[in-house]
């Protein structure tokens, strides 16, 4: 009788446990629903600036660069577009994984038909969990995790007031403006060596898979280096190099182009981790002429269509301080 | 796999080792435990893992040579003829035994210096060097430790002590000491366990019941709740604000905010993942001592030490405070005091000097760097002060006619430690002594609420939002310690409510770690600050 209890007793919590597990997954879905892509296209979140590619109009840009903090640091769309009249977004967040670049890829491909993407080979190097694939795997299956930022958008007491909405679309364009100056030692960070650097082996096949996606869509893919003393290296760069080689995309390493002129002292805000605004538009102007003098892309700036890009030259002058805020 | 709240850990390590565990028989268990717990400690330390084997046999085979000379001891005494014999065969022993004590001692703290400080020692080194224009430069040394030494080397200190005080027995069984040394969930942060309190407990092979379990499960979700939610969300603003601090001219309400943030963060990380860690070993029916106590209900800078992390300061109290004070030099210096200074502030000097011991090491303990010794010392001083201006304070008050036990008093006071432990960590996180001394003078020369009125400490990383979250948060852990103070335990508490209510807070504590966690992209979460340690 006792034992009989005992195993009732057992069921009962087994049953229990098994419900609470059901009902507890049945939230996620739940929440999946409420909290996904869907939903970003018409409501972007301003604080997570590499979503907000997707808040733009459907196949209004040129060129996409893909990458980490060196991506969002050193180019700057405004400054390309004021120069060349091309259209580009920097898709790029802090630490990117190249497992969430590449989802980004996938994502804005869906919507946009750029003639070229550049990936900033940062993220190339950068090591991952071993559960990191999983974890995008979870993520692809429950949105909720990727969009749960979304809850921002709730906002009916409009608490966020002095804040830009957050159903916004960037102004800077994914481009992270800061003008501290913060110098750099390091000066003498690209020394000739024959040795490469390995890439983490998962990260290589993620990079494989962009490649290919790219072939599908029909877009060019091209690696591009941003500037860093601290992060980049020759060994790094005959890495990129025989990788590019192999799959035959070009290749350009901003770190060896003397023309840019980037002066350590004054161009970075972190020691030559990143470089800043100063920095930004020395690449910029270079990456712009090298982007528009190789893949011929078209310029908006006479294309009434495109007005809302020509108006943004007096917004990022303002962001840049190079004009007094009014408002 | 880099901390407790990790996939890896949660979703593959720990179930792994649950299942394993309870598919096992009773025999066993201890052994799957020993295991996992040297695969936990090569996966985040890998080969470094050899420094915790050599200090695991070095006190173990200290304790038993410590062992056998005290039953030598004991069999030789009944041949003696005389005290005066009997007293000579126990100094004869009791200096061997002090010798494997000492030496072992010796090499564990020494394994601990040469990795951890060395690189400090030699800089410093060089620094002075430096006056005499000599040119000459040390190479500085670089060693990579184990994760956790700090933890471990502290409890193989405290292990050999014990047997050499006669307050344990030395362990045979190796298996037993080993799991004591490693088991994985205190093994990179903690809490410090004695002897006597785990290694029984962690080698009986309990069965896992369903309180444990579902008790140990909660008592993680809260952790992550807390880490993921608070500590994650804040790690952008806090990085700013103390990286950023030397070229972005932040005033003194700015520094001032950092410095309560960074306290709040560092509270939630460490004692999040203390609380995953206390979970993790409750699943397995193993008590693992507290490491917090409410320490924001403090109403001195004593008593938060004695709140904040307990086993660190239990152990500097029983292994250098107890000691110091007690040694001969010290007894005779108070019996002297006595006499000059009298009852009141007689023990003092002697309590002083070991309490400066005391914060000397904790500084170092935390880091090697002048900013730590820094943070030491600034909690010596107002450790110190407090003993000091204690029998004055308890004659003045009563003539002022304020109660102590009086709640606005009490206020006074807790707002009064928070303010001082703010500033404490404020030195603690700083980068170098240099900055920590350019932030304290800001804060007193540029102190301004200018930024919280224009809305500039809604640009550094948290916007309006983030900061209604994180007030919530503190809210939750808040009313939690509050029914922990007023000897209510929330999970105690919460089991004797209806299901729907219990299952209700359980959904609703996931739906605030999925929502409001600070996780994903532009985030990064906060590294296991206590890890480095």
């Amino acid at each position: 009788m006792k034992k009989l209890k005992f195993e009732k007793q057992t069921i009962k919590k087994a049953v229990a446990s098994v419900v609470f597990v059901l009902l507890a997954i049945g939230m996620i879905v739940l929440l999946s629903l409420f909290f996904n892509e869907e939903r970003l296209e018409t409501q972007t979140l301003k604080d997570v600036k590499p979503y907000s590619v997707l808040a733009e109009p459907d196949n209004t840009l040129d060129a996409v660069i893909f990458g980490d903090s060196e991506a969002f640091a050193a180019f700057s769309p405004v400054e390309m577009y004021n120069k060349y009249g091309f259209t580009s977004f920097v898709c790029a967040s802090a630490s990117q994984y190249i497992t969430l670049t590449e989802s980004f890829v996938r994502e804005t491909l869906e919507h946009q038909k750029p003639k070229v993407i550049f990936l900033e080979t940062n993220a190339i190097f950068r090591k991952m969990n071993s559960t990191k694939p999983l974890e995008s795997a979870i993520d692809a299956q429950f949105p909720v995790f990727p969009y749960h930022n979304l809850w921002k958008n709730f906002d009916p007491l409009n608490i966020n007031e002095n804040e830009n909405d957050y159903c916004f679309r960037d102004d800077l364009k994914g481009f992270k403006y800061t003008a501290i100056v913060n110098k750099s030692d390091n000066k003498d960070y690209m020394k000739k060596t024959k040795e490469k650097q390995k890439i983490p082996a998962t990260n290589t096949s993620y990079v494989y898979s962009i490649y290919e996606y790219c072939q599908e869509k029909g877009v060019e893919l091209v690696f591009v280096s941003a500037p860093s003393t601290v992060h980049w290296n020759y060994a790094k760069h005959n890495t990129i190099a025989a990788l590019a080689k192999k799959l035959g995309v070009k290749f350009i390493d901003l770190n060896l182009e003397d023309d840019i002129g980037i002066n350590w002292n004054t161009d970075t805000c972190d020691r030559g981790d990143h470089v800043n605004y100063y920095g930004a538009t020395k690449v910029s102007a270079f990456f712009g002429k090298y982007v528009h003098n190789k893949f011929d892309l078209p310029d908006h700036r006479n294309d009434s269509a495109y007005s809302d890009w020509n108006q943004l030259k007096a917004k990022y002058d303002v962001v840049t301080g190079k004009k007094a805020n009014k408002t | 796999m880099g901390s407790y709240i990790s996939i890896a850990y949660l979703l593959f390590f720990l179930p792994i080792t649950v299942f394993v565990y309870i598919v096992m028989p009773k025999k066993v268990k201890p052994f799957v435990l020993l295991t996992a717990s040297v695969v936990f400690a090569y996966l985040i330390s890998n080969f470094y893992i050899a420094y915790l084997v050599i200090t695991t046999v070095s006190v173990y085979v200290a304790a038993l040579l410590m062992e056998k000379s005290k039953q030598k001891c004991r069999d030789a005494l009944p041949a003696a003829e005389n005290r005066e014999e009997k007293k000579a065969i126990k100094r004869r022993y009791a200096s061997k035994q002090r010798l494997i004590v000492v030496l072992v001692i010796i090499l564990n703290i020494g394994i601990l210096s040469v990795l951890k400080y060395s690189q400090f020692f030699v800089t410093n080194i060089n620094s002075i060097i430096r006056l005499f224009d000599s040119g000459y430069k040390i190479p500085l040394p670089k060693f990579a430790a184990c994760i956790g030494i700090s933890f471990y080397t502290l409890q193989a200190v405290s292990y050999v002590h014990d047997v050499y005080k006669d307050k344990i027995k030395a362990d045979k069984n190796f298996g037993r000491l080993a799991l004591f040394m490693s088991f994985f969930p205190i093994i990179m942060e903690g809490p410090i366990c004695r002897y006597s309190d785990t290694a029984m407990a962690l080698w009986e092979g309990k069965r896992i019941d369903y309180k444990n379990f579902t008790f140990g499960l909660q008592r993680i979700a809260f952790g992550i709740m807390k880490k993921v939610v608070a500590a994650d969300r804040l790690n952008i603003i806090v990085t700013a604000i103390f990286r950023e601090f030397e070229y972005r001219n932040f005033d003194g309400g700015i520094v001032f905010l950092g410095a309560v943030l960074y306290t709040i963060e560092l509270y939630m990380e460490f004692s999040g993942t203390i609380d995953v860690v206390i979970g993790t070993a409750e699943i397995f029916g193993i008590k693992i001592p507290e490491n917090f106590r409410q320490p924001f209900f403090s109403k001195s800078i004593t008593e938060f030490w004695q709140r904040w992390h307990i086993t660190l300061g239990t152990w500097f109290r029983d292994y250098i405070f107890y000691p110091v004070t007690m040694s001969k030099g010290m007894k005779k210096l108070t019996k002297t005091c006595r006499k000059k200074l009298g009852r009141d502030y007689g023990p003092m000097p002697a309590s002083i000097i070991a309490f400066f011991c005391v914060w000397a090491c904790n500084g170092l303990w935390h880091g090697a760097g002048w900013e730590f010794i820094m943070f030491g010392m600034y909690h010596f001083v107002l450790i110190s002060l407090g003993s000091l201006i204690l029998p004055l304070s308890n004659k003045v008050l009563p003539r002022l006619h304020i109660d102590r036990n009086k709640l606005p008093y009490r206020i006074f006071t807790i707002l009064r430690t928070c303010i001082l432990v703010c500033l404490g960590e404020m030195l603690f996180n700083a980068r170098g002594a240099k900055e920590a001394i350019k932030m304290v003078k800001v804060l007193f020369t540029k102190f301004t609420f200018k930024s919280f009125f224009n809305g500039s400490i809604f640009t550094i990383g948290m916007d309006r939002f983030d900061y209604i979250v994180l007030l919530c948060m503190v809210a939750i852990v808040f009313a939690v310690g509050l029914m922990k103070e007023k000897g209510i335990s929330p999970r105690e508490w919460l089991a004797g409510k209806h299901i729907v209510l219990r299952w209700s807070v359980y959904l609703g504590m996931l739906l605030v770690i999925i929502l409001f966690g600070a996780y994903g992209t532009g985030y990064i979460p906060i590294n296991p600050i206590y890890a480095n340690f």
